[in-house]
C-alpha cells in the first residue's frame, strides 16, 4: 500500500508527500475532505480527476480537515491510496431515490456484497443533514452476516449545520451516501471509537420523541431544560448545546451512546439530534473536560490497532466530532497529535470533523452511529 | 504597552514578569495570544461548568427532598400497618423493631402469611361446598329414583283398589277397600310431593294452557276431600262467584294440586269445624281473568311467629304436629313455589285456636267458547269406549293387568305388546285406533318404536306412558313423534279422557 497526500488552501495546491514508487495512474481510491465551498468546486475536482485518472474519488464536506498531526479549516485534503493486492469497489446513492435512510443503507450494503464474497470492510461517507444516521447504519447492518467492520462518518458544514455534501467520481451533492467496499484477505482493518465525556446530573427518561426529534424529558420540555443548563450561553443555541451532549441508553440495551444536538425549533420547543432518541430511553447530561477529550482520542487510537497488535498501521482515517472541535477550539490540534503519538511517524493520518461517526462498539458487533467521539479506522496491507 | 484584550490574570502576569522590550517581540506576542485564548477557554468552560453544576445541585436537592418525603410517607404507612397488625394479632409484635423502616419486610411477611391462610381457607371452603353440593345432589337423586321405583308398584295397588271398588263386594270389604284406597292415595301424594319438589328445585316445571271448566274442577276437588272432612266432623262449604266465566285457560293439574293441598291441610288441622272454599272473580282484564281463591278453616290456627315458617320445606308449625297429623312437610312449600312461578303470592291470616285463612290471586287467560266446547267430555262409564281398538305397549306385568282391566271395563278392544319391536310389528300388520306406549322397555324402547311407527303411519295417535313428567321427557316425547303423554300411575279419569279425546275426533 502506498499513500500520497496533498492539500489545497489559501487558493493554491500545496506540495504533498509522494512516496517512492507511487504511481498516480494506479491509485485505486482518492479521499477528498474539504470545506463545503472547496469540495464542491468543479475546477478543484477537475484537478483531482486529472491527477488520478483511474481512481474512485470519494468526496465529503467537513467541519474541519485532518492532515497528519494538524487540523485545518477552509482547506481541501486529498489522500490517494494505491493498494498492492486489495480490490476496491464504490457505490453511491441518493436519499431521494429511497423511501428512507434505512433502505438507502440496505441497498448500498447489498450492492457491495454482490461484488464479491471477500468483502472485508466498508467505509461510509454520507450526507450529514438529510440522512438519519441511526437508520442508515441499521440499514447497513441488516445484511452483514459476517459482521465485516462498517465505519465512516457524516459530512459536515463547519459549525453552520446547514448544507453537507458527499460524492463519488462527481462534484459532491446533498443527500448522497457513498459506500467504499474493500475486498481481499491482504488488508488488515482496525477500528476504535472513544469520547472521553463525563456524565453528570440525575438520570432522566425520554417521555416524548419522534425518531431523532426530542420533545420531553421526564414529562418536561427538553429545550427548557437545556436553556436552564446553558444559563448565559442559551443565546448561542444550538451551537452552545454541543457543550452538553446526552448519554443515551435505549430500552433493553446496556450500551451508552452519545447524542448531540443539530438544531432547535423554538415554535415546537423541540430539538433535533444527530441520531434517534427512542421514548423510554434513559439519558444523562454530559460535560466536557479538555484533557479527558484529548485522552479519549488516545484511547480510540490504542483501540484501533485491531489484529496488527503492536505494529503501526499504514493509514489511519480519523473521523472526529464537530462538537469536540467547538469545545477544544485552538487546542483541537492536540487530540490529533495525541493520535499521531500513539501511531508514530510511519502512519499516514487523514480525516475530518463530522456530524456523526460510524463504527462498531467492539470488533464483530454491529456498527452504531456515534456523536462526540474520535473514531479511527486503520488500514495495513500485507 | 499591555493590550487590554488579554485576560485579566494574564495582564497581571505580563506586568509582573515581562519587560516592554520583550513585549515588543513578535514571537512573544504570538505566544501571549495563544496563552490568552487558553485562559479565555478555561474561563468560559469554568463558567459553564459552575452554572451547570449549580443547576444540577438544585436538581439533586429536589430529588433528595422528594426521597425524604417518600421516606416519611413510607414510615407513616409502616407505622399504621404495624398498628393494624398489632390489633389483629398482638403476638406478631415481636417481629417488629422500634425504629420502623426495616419493618416493611415483617409487614410483608405478615401479609403473605395472611394471604396464604386465606387461600388455604378458600380452598377448604370450596372443597366443603363441593362436597355439600354432591351430598345434596346424591340425596335428591336418591329421593327421585326411590320415588319412581315406589310409584310403579303403587300404580298397581291404586289400580286394583279402583277395580275392586267397581266389582261386586261384601259390605265388610267396603271399609277395607276405602282404607286401602286412602292409604295408597296418601302414599301417592307423598311421593308426588317429593318428585314435584325436586322438579321445582331443578326448574323443570312447565305450566300447560288447557281450557278448564273451573266450576267442575273445584267441585271435583271438594268432592275428593269430602270423605276425609266428614270423618273429622268437618263441614265443607264452597262459594263460587256467579260472574266467573265458565271456562278459563290454565294448568288444571297444578291448580288442582294447590287447592287440594290447602283444603287437605285445612281438613287435617280442623276437627268438628267448617272449611270454606271461596272462588271469586277479582277482575276481568282484556284477555285475562284474575281469580281470588281462599280456603278458610276454624281449626287450630298458627302462631304469628310461625306463619311464614310453614312455607319453608320440611317445616311444620312444630314437631308435635308432624307426629299427630303426618305429612311430608313439603305441601305448602310446593304450593308457594307453584304460585310464585305463576307470579302469584300466597297469603295467610291466622289466630291460634280460631282458625286460618289462606288466599291468593291467580291470573288465567280467557278461554274462547269453541276451545272450551271441544274439551267437553262425556261422563265415563261402561261401554263408552265400545269397539275402540287399542294397542297397549307395556312390559311390566301388573301395569298391563291394571290397564287392560280398566280398558276392557270401558269395552275397548285391547291388544298387548311387551316391547317396542313387537309394537312396531303389530302396528304394521293390524289396525288400531290408538297406541298407548310405555317408554322404558327391553329390546326396543318407546321412543324408537314410536319413530318407526310414525315412518309408516302419520295419523295414529300415540300416547306416551311415563313415570316422569319432567320437561325434558315431555319435549323428547313430542320430538319422537308421539301425540301426547300420560303420567303413571294414571288416573282412570285422565286415561279415559285422553283416549276418548283422540279417538272420537272425526
Amino acid at each position: 500500500m502506498k499513500i500520497a497526500q496533498t492539500q489545497f488552501f489559501d487558493d493554491r495546491w500545496r506540495t504533498g508527500s509522494i512516496p517512492d514508487g507511487f504511481d498516480f495512474q494506479k491509485a485505486q481510491l482518492v479521499l477528498a475532505f474539504g470545506h463545503p465551498a472547496l469540495v464542491t468546486d468543479a475546477s478543484l475536482f477537475g484537478h483531482i480527476r486529472s491527477l488520478f485518472p483511474g481512481a474512485a474519488i470519494v468526496s465529503s464536506s467537513t467541519a474541519g480537515e485532518i492532515l497528519q498531526e494538524n487540523v485545518h479549516d477552509n482547506s481541501l485534503v486529498v489522500t490517494a491510496i494505491q493498494f498492492d493486492k486489495t480490490r476496491v469497489q464504490c457505490r453511491v446513492s441518493n436519499i431521494k431515490r429511497h423511501s428512507s435512510s434505512y433502505t438507502t443503507g440496505v441497498h448500498l450494503m447489498k450492492a457491495l456484497a454482490e461484488e464479491g464474497d471477500d468483502l472485508i470492510a466498508v467505509f461510509i461517507i454520507s450526507d450529514g443533514t438529510h440522512i438519519n444516521g441511526s437508520e442508515l447504519v441499521s440499514g447497513f447492518s441488516e445484511n452483514n452476516p459476517k459482521c465485516v467492520p462498517v465505519t465512516g462518518g457524516l459530512a459536515g458544514d463547519g459549525a453552520r449545520f446547514s448544507r453537507t455534501f458527499a460524492g463519488l467520481d462527481l462534484v459532491p451533492e446533498e443527500g448522497n451516501v457513498v459506500a467504499v467496499g474493500f475486498y481481499g484477505d491482504n488488508l488488515k482493518i482496525g477500528h476504535g471509537s472513544f469520547g472521553g465525556w463525563d456524565e453528570f446530573g440525575p438520570e432522566r427518561t425520554i417521555t416524548r420523541s419522534d425518531k431523532n426529534i426530542l420533545f420531553e424529558i421526564d414529562g418536561k420540555n427538553a429545550l427548557d431544560l437545556y436553556k436552564e443548563y446553558l444559563g448565559p450561553y442559551r443565546e448561542e443555541l444550538p451551537g452552545s448545546a454541543l457543550l452538553f451532549p446526552l448519554s443515551i441508553r435505549e430500552p433493553d440495551s446496556t450500551e451508552h451512546l452519545v447524542r448531540t444536538i443539530l438544531s432547535i425549533n423554538e415554535q415546537e420547543k423541540s430539538m433535533l439530534f444527530a441520531g434517534n432518541m427512542p421514548e423510554g430511553s434513559k439519558i444523562r447530561l454530559m460535560k466536557a473536560n479538555f484533557d479527558r477529550l484529548i485522552n479519549g482520542s488516545s484511547t480510540a487510537a490504542k483501540n484501533s490497532f485491531g489484529s496488527l497488535e503492536n505494529s503501526s498501521p499504514e493509514l489511519a482515517l480519523l473521523v472526529s466530532c464537530v462538537g469536540r472541535k467547538l469545545i477544544l477550539q485552538e487546542r483541537t490540534d492536540e487530540e490529533v497529535q495525541a493520535v499521531k503519538q500513539i501511531f508514530g511517524d510511519h502512519t499516514s493520518l487523514a480525516g475530518f470533523y463530522s456530524y456523526g461517526e460510524i463504527s462498531p462498539f467492539n470488533p464483530n458487533t454491529r456498527c452504531e452511529l456515534h456523536n462526540q467521539t474520535m473514531t479511527i479506522t486503520t488500514f495495513s496491507e500485507s | 504597552m499591555i493590550s487590554i484584550r488579554y485576560h485579566n490574570l494574564l495582564n497581571k502576569q505580563i506586568k509582573k514578569f515581562l519587560t516592554e522590550e520583550q513585549l515588543a517581540d513578535e514571537s512573544i506576542q504570538h505566544f501571549l495570544e495563544v496563552v490568552n485564548n487558553s485562559y479565555a477557554s478555561f474561563e468560559r468552560d469554568k463558567k459553564i461548568s459552575d452554572h451547570a453544576f449549580s443547576i444540577s445541585e438544585k436538581e439533586y436537592q429536589e430529588v433528595t427532598r422528594d426521597l425524604q418525603d417518600q421516606h416519611d410517607i413510607q414510615l407513616q404507612s409502616i407505622f399504621k400497618l404495624k398498628n393494624a397488625i398489632r390489633s389483629l394479632d398482638p403476638l406478631y409484635d415481636i417481629h417488629f423493631s422500634e425504629s420502623g423502616a426495616a419493618d416493611m419486610i415483617s409487614v410483608i411477611s405478615f401479609l403473605e402469611e395472611q394471604i396464604k391462610k386465606t387461600k388455604a381457607l378458600e380452598v377448604e371452603l370450596i372443597h366443603a361446598k363441593e362436597v355439600a353440593e354432591q351430598a345434596a345432589k346424591a340425596k335428591a337423586d336418591f329421593l327421585s329414583v326411590m320415588s319412581h321405583e315406589i310409584r310403579t308398584p303403587l300404580n298397581a295397588i291404586i289400580g286394583i283398589a279402583h277395580l275392586l271398588s267397581e266389582d261386586e263386594k261384601l259390605s265388610a270389604q267396603v271399609e277395607n277397600l276405602q282404607v286401602l284406597g286412602f292409604a295408597a292415595d296418601n302414599l301417592f301424594n307423598l311421593i308426588n310431593d317429593i318428585l314435584d319438589f325436586s322438579k321445582i328445585d331443578e326448574g323443570k316445571i312447565l305450566f300447560s294452557e288447557k281450557s278448564i271448566d273451573i266450576r267442575r274442577l273445584i267441585t271435583r276437588i271438594k268432592a275428593a276431600n269430602r270423605i276425609r272432612a266428614e270423618e273429622r266432623g268437618n263441614i265443607l262449604k264452597l262459594i263460587i262467584d256467579e260472574d266467573l266465566p265458565a271456562y278459563i285457560k290454565g294448568d288444571d293439574v297444578r291448580l288442582g294440586q294447590v287447592l287440594n293441598n290447602l283444603i287437605s291441610n285445612a281438613v287435617k288441622f280442623t276437627a268438628n269445624g267448617t272449611i270454606t272454599i271461596e272462588v271469586l272473580l277479582h277482575r276481568l282484564l282484556e284477555d285475562q281473568v284474575e281469580v281470588y281463591f281462599s280456603v278458610t278453616d276454624s281449626g287450630i290456627g298458627i302462631e304469628p311467629g310461625k306463619q311464614q315458617l310453614i312455607f319453608e320445606r320440611f317445616t311444620q308449625a312444630n314437631a308435635e304436629i308432624t307426629r299427630e297429623f303426618g305429612g311430608s312437610g313439603l305441601g305448602l312449600a310446593i304450593t308457594k313455589k307453584l304460585l310464585n312461578m305463576q307470579h302469584s303470592e300466597i297469603h295467610v291470616e291466622s289466630e291460634p285456636g280460631k282458625g286460618s285463612k289462606f288466599h291468593f290471586l291467580l291470573r288465567f287467560k280467557s278461554a274462547d267458547a269453541d276451545a272450551a266446547k271441544s274439551t267437553m267430555l262425556p261422563e265415563k262409564g261402561k261401554g263408552n269406549l265400545n269397539g275402540i281398538r287399542i294397542l297397549l305397549v307395556e312390559d311390566v306385568e301388573f301395569n298391563v293387568f291394571v290397564a287392560e282391566k280398566m280398558l276392557k271395563n270401558w269395552e275397548a278392544v285391547v291388544d298387548i305388546a311387551d316391547n317396542g319391536l313387537k309394537a312396531v310389528e303389530k302396528a304394521r300388520s293390524n289396525e288400531y285406533d290408538i297406541i298407548l306406549m310405555d317408554l322404558q322397555m327391553p329390546v326396543m324402547d318407546g321412543y324408537t318404536a314410536s319413530r318407526c311407527i310414525r315412518d309408516q303411519n302419520t295419523a295414529i295417535p300415540i300416547i306416551a306412558l311415563t313415570a316422569s313428567s319432567s320437561v325434558d321427557i315431555q319435549e323428547k316425547v313430542y320430538d319422537f313423534g308421539m301425540t301426547d303423554y300420560l303420567s303413571k300411575p294414571f288416573n282412570p279419569d285422565e286415561l279415559f279422557d285422553t283416549i276418548y279425546k283422540y279417538t272420537t275426533r272425526q
